[in-house]
């Protein structure tokens, strides 16, 4: 049988998906700092300053703490079982030691920035900071914990729940973690669910930064343009983000001649052809495209996370 | 007399038209509020299923074990458990409902509920003579896991990532 020309490509469109999926914020199950120091996981460093900081030992905490790794074990499990897998926080500083190994012994050495290391640390959209305590009652263990997890682009907070004391009547401590974290999590659940609709229906939260390479000829308050159009270069970026902000919302959290930060900028997670949408694809998109095609200034962008850009400019394209 | 007895039909009728039920409150035909019984959170299993307590009034014990099934199932759908040791939120809310009332009506008159039943007492916990009737006390375990996942299936209700999905 001949196959007509058109057959093939209809045939793959048909079977492409209907549904179009954007990010989901990935979510992390982290030690809150309070656990970390109570349980003496830290290492003191001292700093340029000369004054001394604890800092998590993230991996003396996963060699000795076998509390901490039922209950991320019992979280990531309550999550995989609604469809929704989360970050495993120990995988990911494994994979990142293993990497530093594996480049310390290639043969071949390649570049590897400050910043890089800083980038390709673990981390998340959506962190869940875990402090908990094992105690004995009458003999019986008990466990009380609080998990709150964090917006990292804004540190407000998503959700929360907090169990006090569940008494184990017998039940060996495994089984009352994992009861206690199934037991609590339809709430959560709740509680994540109407912040994901929040921000379907109010966009997501993102940061943008505006910053001035050190060799541009000038700074945000420059006036570019002309005739009408004419503008200082630092309201032309705050009124393209505020036309095309969901509800034109946005903070200014920074602004001066050499640096913006805009926070709370409301970012559609959909374009208006139903594509999924992140924030570096829409500063992209509203204000990169529109300096340097209007302005014919030359911009660069980095990505700091699924909410976070940061755009340079270099000067005159 | 015949204006007596028209008078007497139109008092009755006014009186009868004025106690009905207003359209906006529940009508026995509505889900959410056909079965009568209490639901007590006993505890959750590590598996994701909730044993609950579940107290009917029924004409023999036989019959209340057996409805106490749909009505376990039928708690975790509308009602939800609040307690010292639960708290489970209802998995559908009223908006869902109503877009799908039909869909609920077959889930409990076909029996598709029965398949979230892990375990059902076969004996009742408790039983309270109460007239000609009784009130039984049993415990059921709904797999709230499974039950969450069929209705969203079925789309009845969202994904925890549903809300990125388009």
């Amino acid at each position: 049988m001949k196959l007509n020309h058109t057959f093939l490509p209809t045939l793959l469109l048909l079977a492409l998906p209907l549904t179009m999926l954007a990010q989901r914020p990935s979510i992390m199950v982290v030690p809150a700092d309070v656990y970390m120091n109570q349980s003496g996981f830290t290492n003191a460093v001292t700093q340029a300053d000369g004054s001394t900081r604890n800092l998590p030992d993230y991996q003396r905490m996963f060699e000795n703490d076998r509390y901490f790794r039922i209950l991320t074990t019992a979280i990531n499990s309550a999550f995989q079982d609604v469809g929704y897998p989360i970050t495993d926080f120990e995988a990911t500083l494994k994979r990142l030691q293993n990497r530093e190994v594996e480049l310390s012994l290639s043969d071949r050495p390649t570049q590897l920035s400050m910043r890089d290391m800083i980038l390709s640390q673990a981390k998340a959209d959506i962190i869940m900071d875990i402090d908990f305590f094992v105690e004995r009652q009458m003999g019986e263990p008990s466990i009380s914990f609080t998990l709150n997890a964090i917006d990292s682009y804004t540190s407000e907070p998503v959700a929360s729940v907090t169990q006090s004391g569940l008494p184990g009547g017998g039940t060996n401590l495994s089984t009352l973690v994992k009861e206690s974290v199934v037991q609590n999590m339809p709430v959560f659940e709740g509680r994540l669910m109407n912040h994901f609709n929040n921000i379907r229906a109010n966009g997501r939260s993102g940061i943008v930064e505006v910053r001035l390479s050190e060799e541009s000829p000038f700074d945000l308050e420059e006036y570019i343009g002309t005739g009408s159009d004419e503008e200082e270069l630092g309201i032309i970026i705050r009124e393209l983000i505020k036309k095309n902000a969901v509800n034109n919302v946005y903070r200014v959290n920074t602004s001066s001649r050499t640096l913006q930060i805009f926070e709370d900028v409301k970012v559609p997670i959909f374009d208006e052809e139903g594509m999924p949408l992140d924030v570096e694809t829409w500063a992209n998109r509203v204000i990169v495209r529109e300096l340097r095609q209007k302005y014919r200034l030359d911009v660069r962008r980095e990505s700091l996370g699924l909410s976070h850009v940061r755009l340079i400019i270099m000067g005159e394209r | 007399m015949n204006k007596l007895i028209l008078t007497a039909t139109v008092l009755l009728y006014v009186v009868i038209t004025g106690c009905s039920t207003p359209s906006t409150v529940a009508t026995p035909t509505d889900v959410r509020y056909m079965y009568t019984y209490e639901v007590t959170c006993d505890r959750v299993g590590a598996e994701g299923s909730q044993v609950m307590i579940i107290s009917s009034l029924e004409n023999d014990v036989n019959t209340a074990l057996s409805r106490a099934r749909a009505y376990a199932v039928h708690a975790m759908l509308f009602k939800g458990l609040v307690g010292s040791v639960c708290n489970v939120p209802p998995l559908v809310n009223n908006a869902q409902y109503m877009a799908n009332e039909a869909y609920f009506r077959n889930f409990f008159s076909s029996n598709i509920y029965s398949s979230y039943i892990v375990t059902a007492s076969d004996e009742p916990r408790d039983v309270m003579r109460s007239g000609d009737k009784v009130k039984v006390f049993t415990y059921v375990s709904v797999n709230r896991n499974q039950l969450r996942q069929k209705l969203i299936e079925d789309k009845v209700i969202e994904a925890l990532g549903g809300a990125f999905t388009r």
